[in-house]
């Protein structure tokens, strides 16, 4: 998509005109007041004075004025142009679960699927915790039940603050449960040290069956379509060499089939806070510079800040080889032409101390006298046209150790010493070797590792891989000692690690058929006939204790090892 | 609870001006808190587990269902007040029987199906009822009691058959025939195992068979719903989200325990009240009993109070009867010997001996209440101490008239307005000038928190101290703690 500016760019779609008429119903846009049957607010808290009658809730919901009907400059259309919203007073003296109540005219029956809430909201600038969705229902053959129990809670990540946001919310229930009532909770945060309340608005809420946004914020934007073919044969970034105080330094081959090359799924560059890093840019051709840009508040945006030619501390435009006529630390330079000997250097920077472990995007940028992250846009000096390149990769920042733990079910994953994984720390990049540990009666099929950051969160933040979870089975381990080592590259953050554990089935260590009489669940005392591959084992039905000889079998095309 | 409305307008951001009243001069709440419920369970502290059922007749830890209903053959009528009466010797205020494990054996006449002790091997199978044998003797002996009731079943031809009637027809039904055994039940637990490579007997049609999501599947919203209406004190575990599973079966909690969160250590920063239940086995098999097998030591027994207790997680601690229906004789022995320790070590609380204890701020007293130091030690739960809005350090201060044989430091929080303080410390000294720094972790307090001051939860040794200073270094908002003991 050709966006030809740095700022957000609002992408539309247009799923509603196809949604059936069950899903128009639950549209409620607050212009009209038929469109739901009441507003009030609400508080999951048992204790809270909203609840007691203490506070008085009407005074906190309003339809109001749309505080932001800004049309977009470039794009011509406004994110939400409607004219009335509704507006939820945060009181300081509601819970982490206080809401607008929006009670449905008709309740909402899910049945079996999945559907989406979409929430259009906007926050002041300043109110930064997750948004919450929570419905209140009841099961329909339930006589007496009241609708308002609790069905689902569902939380997004933090909205943007002092623009709109359409909020998507999945939410499942039972197929016998209707849904009520729709309480958005603005403010997913203890008030406890707030001294004064915040209003935040509510609109166009529905419920269709796209995960998408229906306008969404375009992260990290170019200023050029991202599948732009290289217009310039002359010119070409190839190589990009990371090195930082205690790392490996690391070598990026850049691909040059296209401008704009996104490695952040396959490159990451480590540092710890207070360290410097430097990049240098191979690069064939001339005239050219090389940009360095961190998103240090993970927005979605790089923003540069210079002040006297240099990087202020918040800058997100962290390193320069040439920008009007200075370099990132200040140095005067005769004129942009930083190639030398076929390498861009760029000044070193320095991981701010301070700088909270994690994932952060990086952009490698080679252009011409330009801090715009987008590349140049000036007519006169394109990126594309003069031969420039960008390239994301992520930056881990990280400390000396990282956090290990584990959880399971009928064994223990621990330390190769024996001991708990949480007792300590371990050490970042380094291999680390665990141990299985089985109840009596059970063995074990394998592990999840999840590593990684925000594990509790989504896995990607804007559009960043924040942690990854790989299956180790139960054959990647040694099967005299049950240890694995984990791989370097898993030790990246933190380590969590749950194990899997299955009743000991006489020997038959791991077995999955999808026919019962193939099957080696040979521990339970009824009789069955046992068979690999369709040949029996037995002529007649066994039961425990077939002698099966050691050996790994194929059954039903699935592998099994009996030991 | 809501105030709803049908419509009214307002001038956009416009803030309507209100103050609640404090005239008790009461700290703000620390978001999540713990429900009234939760708080009433989190004080049971210390229960049991106990595994009976059809496994404890086949040597197996998970049966498939399959076993054919005249293998439950005990050779007594099971007694759930012998297990009862044994654990409370150890100090537990309560208890929970599974009433039936994945395989689908039901220790009750239930009229969801045959598959019961209705159908059982002898007489003495037949005359089992554990949840009603079990609550009438946990309410003779006043203790707390509640059940397991394994949401998978193995037996049921209709478990994730594809349609809702294992939910509508067998569980929700089991779950409500088991609510009625006592409105009084402090927590059901229902196990988190669903399927997956486990084959089964299903009605006979044998195989695997997973569903895709336990809540929209059994429906816990509504069931947790419904169980409260009858037994309204009565947490749901696990999968109804009231409790959590603390991450591990061996019998220990993080260091840092957060009552939000999951796993070990919890989440400060989770939305939701959620404290940690750690179950651990007692004996040396399964959580079934097996032939053979031991209960660990009481000193390991209590390793693993110090390490959950003691670590703001509730321990629930697994004795399993054996086919006889009763506790081994081998298991009411070391539980005697466990509470006869935890008396030993945590039963007498040295404060009362102290000359003084001093905190360095103390919060500005309300109309009726204070947030005096004395009320840490008052044996009140209710009455706290606790500093000024915008303080988050404090120290307080004990001291002797002449030294003391320390052994563990122990600490609650008022849990009621959230949990709050993130770092402490604790110093001993003999001279009040001379400081000495328990290095154990001492990140969250909670509910409770025991700190051994040999820094060790395996050995007993004591230090001689007149002066124990604790200091807290960081907190959420202004600390709140209802009790400090010495022991």
């Amino acid at each position: 998509m050709k966006t030809n500016h740095r700022f957000f760019t609002f992408l539309f779609s247009f799923l509603c005109l196809l949604l059936p008429s069950l899903v128009a119903a639950q549209h409620i846009t607050f212009e009209t007041p038929d469109e739901y049957k009441s507003i009030g607010v609400y508080d999951a808290w048992e204790q809270s004075p909203f609840r007691t009658g203490a506070l008085d809730g009407s005074h906190y919901v309003a339809l109001t004025e749309n505080p932001d009907t800004e049309i977009n400059e470039l794009t011509g259309t406004a994110p939400n142009p409607s004219a009335t919203v509704l507006s939820i007073q945060r009181s300081r003296y509601g819970s982490n679960t206080f809401g607008a109540r929006i009670d449905l005219n008709e309740p909402l029956s899910l049945g079996t699927a999945k559907k989406y809430v979409h929430v259009l909201l906007y926050k002041p600038v300043g109110e930064e915790a997750p948004a919450m969705l929570i419905g209140l229902g009841k099961r329909h053959d339930w006589e007496g039940q009241k609708p308002e129990t609790q069905q689902f809670w569902v939380d997004a990540s933090v909205p943007a603050q002092g623009q709109w946001n359409d909020l998507v919310f999945p939410i499942t229930t039972n197929e016998a449960v209707d849904i009520y009532s729709f309480v958005i909770v603005p403010d997913l945060a203890s008030p406890h040290l707030r001294t004064t309340d915040f209003v935040a608005y509510i609109d166009d809420i529905e419920v269709n069956d796209s995960p998408k946004p229906r306008f969404q914020l375009v992260n990290y934007p170019l200023n050029f379509d991202a599948d732009q073919a290289p217009t310039r044969t002359d010119r070409a970034l190839t190589k990009l060499t990371f090195t930082s105080t205690g790392e490996i330094a690391k070598n990026v081959t850049i691909p040059t089939t296209t401008v704009y090359n996104n490695l952040t799924e396959k490159t990451t560059v480590n540092a710890k806070a207070g360290s410097t890093v430097t990049v240098k840019m191979t690069y064939k051709g001339a005239w050219m510079s090389g940009y360095v840009y961190v998103d240090w508040n993970n927005d979605g945006q790089f923003t540069p800040a210079i002040t006297n030619h240099q990087p202020t501390e918040d800058s997100e435009l962290v390193s320069y080889s040439y920008l009007g006529g200075y370099d990132s630390k200040g140095v005067s330079q005769t004129n942009g032409n930083s190639v030398v000997n076929g390498v861009i250097s760029c000044p070193a920077f320095t991981i701010p101390e301070g700088t909270q472990p994690g994932i952060y995007r990086m952009r490698l940028k080679v252009d011409w006298d330009c801090d715009d992250a987008g590349g140049n846009s000036n007519p006169n000096n394109l990126l594309t046209a003069n031969g420039g390149a960008v390239v994301d990769v992520l930056l881990n920042v990280h400390e000396e150790n990282v956090a290990i733990s584990a959880n399971q079910l009928n064994g223990d994953v621990l330390r190769s010493d024996g001991t708990a994984l949480s007792d300590a720390p371990i050490p970042f990049g380094k291999s680390f070797k665990i141990k299985m540990e089985p109840a009596p009666g059970f063995t074990y099929t394998g592990v999840v590792i999840t590593h990684g950051y925000n594990l509790d969160g989504p896995e990607y933040v804007r559009d960043n891989h924040q942690y990854r979870a790989i299956t180790i089975p139960a054959t990647s381990f040694n099967e005299t000692t049950n240890e694995y080592t984990i791989p370097a590259a898993y030790i990246d953050g933190e380590v969590r690690i749950e194990g899997f554990f299955t009743p000991d089935m006489d020997g038959v260590r791991a077995v999955q058929t999808d026919q019962s009489n193939h099957s080696a669940q040979v521990a339970q005392d009824f009789p069955r006939h046992f068979t690999v591959d369709g040949r029996p084992i037995s002529p007649q039905p066994v039961c425990r204790g077939v002698n099966i000889c050691r050996g790994v079998y194929i059954s039903n095309g699935r592998k099994i090892l009996v030991k | 609870m809501v105030a709803m409305m049908a419509l009214c307008t307002a001038v956009t951001g416009q803030i309507y001006e209100e103050t609640l009243p404090n005239p008790e001069n009461e700290p703000a709440p620390v978001h999540p808190v713990p429900s009234h419920r939760q708080l009433l369970w989190q004080e049971t502290e210390f229960y049991a587990f106990f595994h009976f059922g059809m496994n404890t007749f086949t040597n197996a830890e998970w049966g498939d269902g399959s076993e054919a209903e005249s293998r439950f053959a005990p050779t007594k009528v099971p007694n759930p007040r012998q297990w009862l009466t044994a654990v409370k010797a150890a100090g537990m205020k309560g208890g929970i029987a599974v009433v039936k494990h994945h395989d689908g054996f039901c220790l009750w006449p239930t009229a969801t199906t045959t598959h019961s002790i209705v159908n059982a091997g002898n007489e003495n199978g037949r005359q089992t009822n554990i949840p009603k044998d079990f609550s009438e003797a946990a309410r003779d002996l006043g203790m707390k009691y509640g059940f397991y009731v394994s949401p998978w079943d193995l037996n049921s031809g209709y478990w994730g058959d594809g349609t809702s009637n294992y939910v509508n027809k067998v569980f929700l039904p089991q779950c409500l025939e088991l609510a009625k055994y006592g409105s009084d039940q402090f927590e059901m637990w229902f196990d988190g195992a669903t399927g997956g490579d486990h084959a089964g007997y299903y009605g006979g049609n044998r195989g695997t068979r997973t569903i895709a999501d336990a809540s929209t599947y059994y429906d816990i919203p509504n069931l947790r719903d419904t169980v409260h209406a009858i037994a309204p004190n009565c947490v749901i575990w696990g999968v109804g989200d009231e409790a959590r599973w603390i991450g591990n079966e061996a019998g220990w909690a993080g260091e840092t325990n957060w009552s939000m969160g999951w796993g070990e250590s919890g989440n400060e920063h989770n939305w939701k009240w959620r404290a940690g239940e750690s179950d651990a086995k007692a004996t040396n098999k399964g959580w079934f009993w097996h032939s053979g097998e031991s209960p660990k030591s009481a000193s390991e027994l209590f390793k693993i109070y110090l390490e959950t207790v003691g670590r703001n997680a509730t321990l629930i601690l697994n004795f399993p009867p054996d086919q006889s229906g009763e506790l081994p004789q081998a298991d009411v022995t070391v539980l005697e010997q466990l509470g006869t320790m935890i008396q030993q070590r945590l039963g007498t609380d040295l404060i009362a001996n102290a000359t003084s204890v001093t905190a360095s701020t103390t919060r500005e007293a309300g109309a009726t209440r204070t947030y005096d130091v004395s009320n840490l030690t008052d044996g009140d739960k209710e009455t706290y101490w606790a500093t000024n809005d915008g303080e988050h350090t404090a120290t307080i201060n004990v001291e002797w008239s002449e030294a003391q044989t320390l052994h563990y430091v122990m600490l609650m929080e008022y849990i009621r307005l959230g949990q709050r303080i993130r770092k402490f410390s604790i110093e001993t000294s003999l001279d009040g000038s001379s400081w000495t720094k328990c290095a154990t972790t001492t990140t969250t307090v909670g509910y409770k928190r025991i700190v051994p001051l040999n820094n060790s939860t395996s050995t007993y040794s004591g230090i001689q101290a007149r002066y124990l200073r604790i200091t807290i270094e960081d907190s959420r908002s202004c600390p709140t703690l209802h009790t400090l003991s010495v022991f």
